[in-house]
């Protein structure tokens, strides 16, 4: 990524165009000591520091670990632990290209939802089961007495 | 009295005061059946009957009340020809139910197609 470069002394008479650069992408200060400075949106660097924090979880459930944030994922089968995983990558480097961290929330959250979901005996053998309509019952409105 | 499924029997008419007429019949698969009659009792009467109001006049739309996800992968998939995959309504804090709808539905049979709710699940557990 290509960025402007401007030197400390610059910071005082060309603030406005700094700021102005920044604000489109990334502004680039050389200390006195040679140190770059990088002046960018805050949630830019948010971002980029999310998507490495869940790349590193996502690398370690590829390998088979079931980081912490991902404990939930234990109570999936493998093949929509698969699944998950190759959804979430592929969210995930859309992010890391400048897509909406939300949007792989979003799908982390439904993941969780849905591991949750089957969580239990009873409601993982009808959810993921075989089930006929004369399995059901009527159910009547709450509070209609029957 | 709930009974066993039977899609020629009309449905039993739903409610006290529903805001709107019932397009859907709802249906509670036998396992949670007892779950659902306790929800009142778990969780008080307004929420389970917002859930009932809306699933059984819009299924598919989201809830004016309360939040809805659609289940991804497996536990997703739709049970029935034409059925929706299965959409988890949190219910309260501490309740959610997981249905599918169909608008067309004849169970496998030749009769007219109707719209159901299938309830699959239910539950109350602490996440």
């Amino acid at each position: 990524m290509s960025a402007t470069i401007y030197t400390a002394s610059e910071l005082k008479d060309r603030r406005t165009e700094i700021l102005e650069v920044a604000r489109r992408g990334r502004a680039i200060v050389r200390a006195v000591d040679g140190t770059a400075l990088v002046f960018t949106p805050l949630d830019t660097v948010q971002r980029s520091e999310s998507v490495a924090q869940w790349a590193i979880a996502l690398h370690g459930v590829a390998r088979g670990r079931t980081p912490g944030e991902f404990n939930w994922l234990r109570h999936l089968e493998g093949d929509d632990r698969a699944e998950f995983l190759d959804e979430a990558i592929n969210v995930l480097e859309d992010v890391a290209a400048g897509g909406s961290l939300e949007s792989f929330e979003e799908l982390v959250s439904a993941w969780r939802v849905t591991a949750l979901a089957v969580a239990d005996v009873a409601r993982r053998e009808v959810l993921l089961g075989v089930v006929s309509a004369t399995d059901f019952v009527d159910a009547q409105r709450p509070g209609t007495a029957s | 009295m709930a009974g066993a499924y039977s899609p020629f029997e009309p449905a039993a008419r739903p409610g006290t005061s529903p805001t709107e007429k019932p397009r859907y019949r709802v249906l509670v698969h036998r396992r949670f059946s007892e779950l659902w009659n306790e929800l009142a009792n778990r969780v008080g009467l307004a929420s389970p009957q917002q859930f009932y109001d809306h699933v059984s006049t819009n299924p598919g739309q989201p809830p004016p009340v309360n939040s809805a996800t659609i289940l991804r992968g497996k536990a997703g998939a739709p049970k029935f020809e034409g059925s929706s995959r299965t959409i988890h309504y949190e219910i309260s804090g501490a309740g959610r139910i997981n249905y599918q709808f169909a608008n067309e539905f004849t169970g496998g049979l030749h009769g007219d197609p109707h719209r159901v709710v299938f309830i699959l699940a239910i539950d109350f557990d602490s996440h």
